[in-house]
């Protein structure tokens, strides 16, 4: 990317990092407590509002001039060019020469510059809506004519975390279907999950979904093997068992064939969307089934809306790239090398585990667009649980410990006043339990950055120091008018898009994950010698062959 | 006595029509009154038959509100579940009257549990009956002269008197009344149609085990019926009940029962086994064929939820239509009465032919369904059938064929639970 004519004066990166030195400097002596007692508009000056969603950064260990100084930093690394290029069918994932367009799946239906790939990502998304429809009718039937009351979705990773963590976190606006219906996940490759499941469904009401975008991720496969074995043994091994029961999500149409998935039940997805960022297209089936196709389209709409955001809000007020900044502040400045994420809802229960995949997978690398080793630490270690769950877990590092840990609290400002069925008769109740939540969120993020000073003042005298908080821990707090699909389909656009920031910052390709690719061709090679097809272990180093010799002992004896 | 009778249901009928037999002076108001083929009384011949006896002998009047004489000894109100608050506001307007205070007032409706008791808080002065709906439709008049014991929900001794001198013509010995508070005689009433609905669906559950063992349920039920302890009524197997109140009871029991937080759930699998059942033709179709349906066409004799009515709420051909739709089937339909309410609740449609002729609706069908057992179904003219249909495929959901013979005569036949 060279500097073309740019509306900003844009140093060079040298001078801009050099500056940050500067206040990395300043800012590593000042206590947030400081901050907050030199300027009373904090709050004013470092919040963003972008209904129905509002960011406040101002418990982080910065002022306006470092907020200029990272923005100067990203134009220097030329993130304006890079976000128009994620915006582009460009190659931007250079190392598997594909182009990144997860936005592309959030496009409206008619979208005047980029129309071709919009309609090709609606044709999908009709056929996923009349299949969805047919579900929720009480209409979409197994082979021996009864109605599909179970649905299971076999995947892992994006094709399995995305959909979990959405279906969980709007489980309050679930649809109300003709016939009861029911969700299920499963993921893991020793067949844990569907040793559980299976003895509690029946085959004739249950259908299956096999999500992998390669269709040949082996943990999907084993379970979609074993399911295929428990539905044949009831319903007989016929074309029609297939047919009326497997779903499948893939990009690859030849392999769902080849497997046995009839073509009319193959939705496909294209190599332009990384699996981590797949929620958006046929892969977030279950999100749909959950939800219902308005649902849906709202959730999609949600991701639009950042997408925009992203393009055209100027940096300083842009959230994605505020975001990417104040995490990299943390990080390469401030030296904080984790981050946690503590939603004060318990439907977000699975958004930790999404993000880790989403942050890490895509900027836990360490080598450059230019093939050089990165000048910067890159994707702090992201960790995290339900706020008021954790409390009881892990606050008393966050708050005593001697780590540097950095925060993002997520919370819903309304709860239970949809009078959606599933809470309808306790909604009173229930909504006082969520005061209690964002009573605690609001005193946690205080404690954090305050410290002692968020105690009472009259008592800290008397205090033994095992009694004090040093406070000073950063943290950003992400409110949201209620958690609906729209809006979760915006917080999850956001960190998607801060993900991208950062790998810009860094210098990385976030959309390749050569890191995980290998440990499946090792496992591969060690397969055959643990089914006793084959003997020679001598290749190995002493430690695998001390623990194959056990395994294989066992499984003899 | 006189009497003021309000509502258009079947029983206001019978009531209006077997009271004024007896002598008393009947006024029938006509609030509430729709058009002829809605009203229930109207399908039954011998109901309307001894309704103009009656009021050409004098003895039934029909009128209009204002025109009810002050006088009235009794008033029975007969109203359909949907009707509630009209009857309330009937109650409203009567109390604006000057009436002398306490008289007979009989609630028939059937509005679930203390729907007497709502009643009664508008007209607090006057002596409250439940009278159940008994009326069987197709044997409305022997259904009620011909019952062993009346159940009354009553509390007073002095609306025991008023109500057994109304129907002393009719049930003149005492032993003929069953007196119960009204709570008690309403859950009486809702538990007759809980017990009736348990004993359809349960044959319907035999029916589906039967199939896969190999079993006819024929043998089943007839053997069920020679029990005395058992009887042969309501253990038909087929494809599911219907009809607008005996539906609505069932649903009201097991609403309450579940309301109660008891852990009761067999009305609620009663319900749920009957829903199953009302697609069951459905299933068997899409087994035949194994699933692959769109484009065929099916044949379907019979809307109306039972033979010899033009009703069609609860029926089962709802669950058929949607079902079929659902995989872009043609329905050709027929039914001796029932099409216009069909045609009243879908319209015109491309995948909906209103057939007037039994045969036309075969025509190049891949199947034949029989939802609805009326007579003149039961024996069709299999040559044409044959030469008509596109596949030979018969699926009786009431079991009114022979299988062996209509085998015989070249036809693929599945019935229910055989």
């Amino acid at each position: 990317m060279k500097n073309q004519n740019k509306p900003y004066p844009v140093e060079d990166i040298n001078t801009a990092i050099a500056r940050l030195q500067g206040l990395k400097a300043h800012f590593e002596q000042h206590h947030l407590n400081d901050l907050f007692a030199n300027d009373s508009t904090r709050f004013e000056q470092l919040s963003v509002v972008l209904e129905p969603i509002i960011f406040d950064f101002s418990k982080h260990r910065i002022d306006r001039s470092v907020v200029d100084s990272l923005v100067q930093w990203a134009q220097a690394r030329d993130l304006s060019n890079w976000i128009k290029t994620l915006f582009s069918s460009t190659a931007i994932n250079y190392t598997e020469q594909r182009s990144a367009m997860h936005w592309a799946l959030r496009l409206p239906k008619c979208d005047q510059q980029h129309q071709a790939i919009a309609d090709q990502v609606h044709e999908q998304l009709q056929k996923m809506y009349g299949l969805v429809n047919k579900i929720h009718e009480g209409q979409y039937r197994g082979a021996t004519g009864e109605v599909i009351q179970d649905v299971v979705n076999i995947g892992v990773g994006g094709s399995d975390l995305g959909p979990l963590m959405v279906s969980h976190a709007l489980s309050d606006f679930k649809k109300s279907t003709q016939k009861p219906l029911n969700l299920h996940f499963v993921s893991t490759i020793d067949g844990s999950q569907l040793s559980e499941l299976l003895h509690k469904l029946r085959p004739e009401t249950t259908l299956f979904i096999i999500s992998s975008k390669s269709f040949g991720t082996i943990d999907t496969l084993s379970n979609a093997q074993t399911v295929r074995q428990w539905l044949e043994k009831v319903l007989g091994q016929e074309a029609q068992t297939l047919k009326h029961h497997f779903i499948g999500v893939s990009t690859k149409p030849e392999k769902m064939t080849a497997w046995g998935i009839a073509p009319e039940n193959q939705f496909l997805l294209w190599d332009w969307v990384g699996g981590r960022y797949s929620l958006w297209s046929c892969i977030g089936l279950p999100i749909a089934l959950t939800i219902g196709v308005n649902g849906f389209k709202q959730f999609l709409a949600g991701a639009y809306a950042i997408d925009q955001h992203f393009q055209h809000a100027p940096f300083e007020q842009n959230i994605p790239v505020l975001m990417g900044l104040l995490g990299a502040w943390n990080n390469n400045f401030l030296d904080i090398q984790t981050h946690a994420v503590l939603p004060y809802d318990g439907r977000l229960k699975y958004f930790a585990s999404y993000l880790q995949q989403l942050e890490m997978e895509s900027n836990g690398k360490s080598i450059q667009r230019n093939g050089e080793k990165v000048e910067w630490d890159t994707c702090p270690i992201v960790w995290g649980e339900v706020g008021p769950n954790a409390q009881h877990a892990f606050y008393q590092l966050l708050h005593q410990g001697t780590h540097s840990v950095s925060c993002d609290f997520i919370a819903p400002i309304q709860r239970y006043n949809a009078n959606q069925f599933t809470y309808v008769d306790n909604a009173e109740a229930l909504i006082e339990q969520h005061h209690l939540a964002l009573s605690n969120c609001l005193a946690q993020s205080r404690l954090l950055a305050f410290g002692n000073q968020a105690l009472d003042q009259s008592e800290l005298a008397s205090l033994p120091e095992y009694k004090k908080y040093e406070g000073n821990q950063p943290s950003t707090t992400i409110l949201m008018q209620e958690l609906n699909p729209y809006s979760l389909g915006m917080l999850i656009a956001m960190y998607e898009h801060k993900v991208f920031v950062q790998s810009v910052l860094w210098n990385i390709n976030p959309f390749d994950q050569w890191g995980v690719e290998k440990g499946k061709e090792i496992a591969n090679q060690l397969l055959p010698i643990l089914n006793g097809h084959q003997q020679d272990l001598s290749t190995l180093d002493v430690s695998t062959q001390g623990l194959l010799k056990i395994l294989l002992g066992k499984i003899d004896g | 006595m006189k009497v003021a009778v309000f509502g258009q249901t079947l029983y206001s009928g019978v009531m209006a029509a077997l009271l004024a037999e007896c002598g008393h002076q009947v006024f029938w108001c006509d609030i509430l009154k729709r058009s002829a083929s809605e009203q229930a009384y109207t399908q039954d011949d011998a109901v309307i038959n001894l309704l103009h006896k009656q009021e050409k002998s004098g003895f039934l009047r029909y009128c209009n509100f204002n025109a009810i004489p002050l006088d009235i000894d009794a008033y029975f109100f007969s109203l359909s579940p949907t009707e509630e608050s009209q009857g309330i506001e009937i109650l409203k307007e009567l109390k604006q009257r000057p009436i002398i205070h306490p008289k007979l007032m009989i609630n028939a409706s059937t509005l679930g549990l203390h729907g007497t008791e709502k009643f009664e808080k508008i007209l607090t002065d006057d002596d409250w009956v439940y009278l159940p709906d008994v009326i069987q439709e197709g044997n409305a008049l022997q259904s009620l002269v011909q019952a062993k014991q009346l159940t009354v929900g009553c509390s007073s001794e002095t609306s025991q008197i008023k109500i057994r001198e109304l129907l002393r013509p009719l049930f003149p010995r005492e032993q003929q009344y069953l007196f119960m508070p009204v709570l008690d005689a309403e859950f009486t009433k809702l538990s007759v149609s809980g017990m009736l609905a348990t004993r359809i669906s349960y044959i319907n559950d035999l029916a589906v085990v039967a199939e896969k063992l190999g079993i006819d349920i024929e043998y089943v039920r007839q053997g069920l019926a020679a029990d005395s302890r058992i009887g042969a009524s309501y253990l038909y197997p087929g494809a599911g009940f219907g009809g607008e109140n005996f539906s609505h009871d069932v649903l009201t029991l097991a609403n309450t029962v579940s309301g109660t937080g008891a852990k009761s759930q067999l009305l609620a699998q009663v319900w749920d086994i009957n829903e199953q059942q009302k697609e069951i033709l459905f299933r068997k179709l899409w087994n035949y064929y194994h699933g692959d349906l769109a484009g065929k066409v099916v044949a379907i004799w019979g809307a109306s939820f039972k033979e010899n009515t033009s009703r069609i709420q609860q029926s089962p051909i709802h669950a058929m239509l949607k079902a079929l739709w659902a995989q872009n089937m043609v329905v050709k339909l027929h039914d001796p009465q029932a099409l216009a309410e069909i045609e009243k609740h879908y319209g015109h449609r491309e995948d909906l032919i209103y057939c007037t002729d039994q045969y036309e609706a075969v025509e190049g069908a891949h199947a034949l369904c029989l939802l609805t057992a009326w007579k003149q179904y039961w024996s069709p003219n299999y040559p044409e059938l044959l030469k008509k249909m596109q596949h030979p495929l018969i699926l009786d959901g009431r079991n009114i064929y022979d299988p062996c013979y209509v085998k015989a005569q070249g036809f693929a036949y599945q019935g229910v639970g055989r």
